[in-house]
């Protein structure tokens, strides 16, 4: 009973947060759909840019060399870079939120002066933010599928459902890392900027990586090389080494995070 | 019950055992001991920065003591932490809801929590701390905050109340319905921790108090002892003329006209009274110190 009222309480406080979110991806959506049929028809002057492109400017920005069909065209120009950083920056808000911030307005209090564990409270929160995430990536991709039956465009079902599993991974990393800071920490923008710190030096590594052929193995250090969407996308799977990637960062950064908040001491 | 295996009435309530506590090079609390017996409400004095919020944080579990610890019902305060609460009602020194919630929102998420209906408790003190259900956090004043922060501690029927400066932002109408609450309280068998600035609150509610100054603790004591220890007042008038009174034990702060004399007694009134029986005394006056009066003794 009291993990469902705290799991209800977060999803309620927390809503304007998811919805926002939302509405921002599904309006960035719905601007390359209403643009694609005249990208479609100029895809032949596309492949000619992007084929004087550097091989490794291309691979860092995500960006294939050709426009073969709805999902090819949004991997490139939307699910690569754009959602992915809104995805980053709802997880990295709403991890802050939920802790750090509830210690630095003293919210906290109220809850820890009632007979809940702290370790429930954290696990509460942190299946409040996979359902979050899961709205998300629902109105923000999913949601492609049926928009582009609604619009006679061809589209690949499972490619979808395959990426939008894939940012659930990449995600859920991301706001394992901010949990973890949020559980140390006693200021929600002490949390931001150390997520979005490490977060950026992991892009600033995966695209020195991609230019720079001495620094190739430093990809391996950043979360942006286990998620490629046009890949996904046109195998219809997600390679196994992100999945392990993904799941082993999200689950060390999250227990670090309950074990931190479960010991630390809040002044409240 | 798991908590009334392990209690049982001839144990102290609560105990503070050696609590230290430091923040980095800071010591906030040193070596600071007291017991709280069942059925009584308990003055927790000090002034600013003496350590009150940091020792009730520590008993909350909120903090780890850098020394010593805390029990209550027997258990220890951070080992026991979620089933003691089940057994506690706070109120924060600066109480902090939800803002974006309702009054009655914050019983209900009290009540889902808690499993208990505490709902008619809650609401028969909403209507005399005359506080509107529906109305959200921000939309409330300090002292409406405060009241709704009482509500939710006296709502749940603990068997220990916290209470950290909890009339402050109250009017003295609201001041005088919160005492009633307690005294009821008390006579319904609960106990209270209760910290305050407020020296007639203190003295009106409290059977024993302790002080604390710079995290030390200073006196541990009753109300009556305190008051006893720090003297009584007396002003006399003798009818032929003041005595020599230089040579009583225990008193201070003699001063003399040719019919009245002034002064304080440490210790027993008796053998001041036996000497003074053996004058023609007009008229006596004592008082006892105030608690303000030994505050200020205490503090500078």
């Amino acid at each position: 009973m009291i993990f469902t009222t705290l799991l209800a309480q977060v999803l309620r406080t927390k809503r304007a947060l998811w919805i926002t979110y939302s509405a921002i991806g599904l309006g960035f959506l719905l601007l390359y759909l209403a643009v694609y049929p005249s990208i479609q028809s100029q895809s032949a002057n596309y492949d000619k840019i992007y084929a004087s492109l550097p091989k490794g400017l291309m691979s860092a920005l995500n960006i294939t060399n050709s426009t073969p069909d709805l999902m090819g065209y949004l991997s490139s120009k939307h699910f690569g870079f754009i959602w992915l950083l809104i995805m980053a920056l709802l997880v990295i808000a709403y991890s802050a939120f939920v802790i750090a911030k509830e210690i630095e307005n003293k919210t906290m209090g109220f809850l820890l002066s009632q007979p809940i564990s702290r370790l429930k409270l954290y696990v509460a929160r942190y299946i409040g933010g996979i359902i979050g995430l899961g709205i998300f990536i629902g109105f923000s991709e999913v949601i492609v599928w049926p928009l582009a039956k609604l619009f006679n465009y061809a589209i690949d079902g499972p490619g979808v459902l395959w990426l939008g599993l894939a940012g659930l991974l990449f995600g859920l990393s991301i706001m394992s890392l901010g949990f973890m800071f949020s559980a140390m920490s006693s200021s929600a923008g002490r949390v931001s900027a150390l997520t979005g710190a490490v977060l950026l030096i992991m892009y600033a590594a995966f695209i020195a990586s991609s230019l720079v052929s001495s620094l190739d193995g430093l990809k391996y250090l950043s979360l942006f090389h286990y998620i490629t969407p046009g890949d996904i996308v046109a195998n219809s799977s997600i390679p196994l080494a992100s999945v392990l990637v993904f799941g082993i960062f999200s689950l060390v950064t999250a227990i670090v995070g309950a074990v931190s908040f479960k010991r630390r001491q809040i002044q409240v | 019950m798991r908590i009334g295996l392990e209690y049982n009435s001839l144990m102290n309530l609560l105990e503070v055992n050696g609590l230290s506590k430091k923040f980095g090079s800071v010591e906030a609390l040193h070596n600071v001991s007291f017991t709280i017996e069942a059925g009584h409400i308990f003055g927790f004095l000090g002034p600013n920065g003496a350590g009150k919020s940091t020792t009730i944080r520590t008993i909350m579990g909120f903090l780890h003591p850098s020394a010593g610890n805390v029990t209550i019902f027997g258990l220890d305060s951070i080992a026991h932490s979620v089933e003691l609460k089940e057994k506690i009602g706070y109120v924060p020194a600066e109480p902090v809801l939800y803002q974006d919630w309702t009054v009655d929102e914050h019983i209900g998420f009290l009540a889902n929590v808690r499993g208990g209906d505490i709902h008619a408790k809650a609401n028969e003190l909403k209507k005399l701390l005359e506080l509107d259900g529906g109305k959200k956090v921000k939309q409330l004043s300090t002292g409406n905050q405060q009241k709704l922060a009482i509500v939710l501690a006296l709502a749940i029927a603990p068997e220990l109340l916290i209470l950290d400066e909890p009339t402050r932002g109250l009017d003295p109408l609201l001041r005088s319905t919160f005492h009633k609450l307690l005294r009821q309280y008390k006579l319904d068998g609960g106990t209270v921790l209760l910290s305050s600035h407020d020296l007639s609150e203190v003295e009106d509610l409290c059977d024993k108090i302790v002080i604390i100054h710079n995290g030390k603790l200073i006196q541990d004591t009753t109300v009556t002892r305190l008051r006893s220890n720090h003297g009584h007042k007396i002003k006399a008038h003798f009818v032929d003329g003041t005595p020599d009174l230089t040579k009583l034990k225990d008193i201070d702060d003699l001063v003399t006209t040719p019919h009245t004399a002034v002064f304080t007694v440490r210790g027993s009134l008796q053998p001041v009274l036996e000497i003074l029986a053996k004058h023609n005394v007009e008229d006596l006056e004592i008082t006892s110190a105030s608690l303000e009066d030994i505050f200020e003794e205490i503090y500078t």
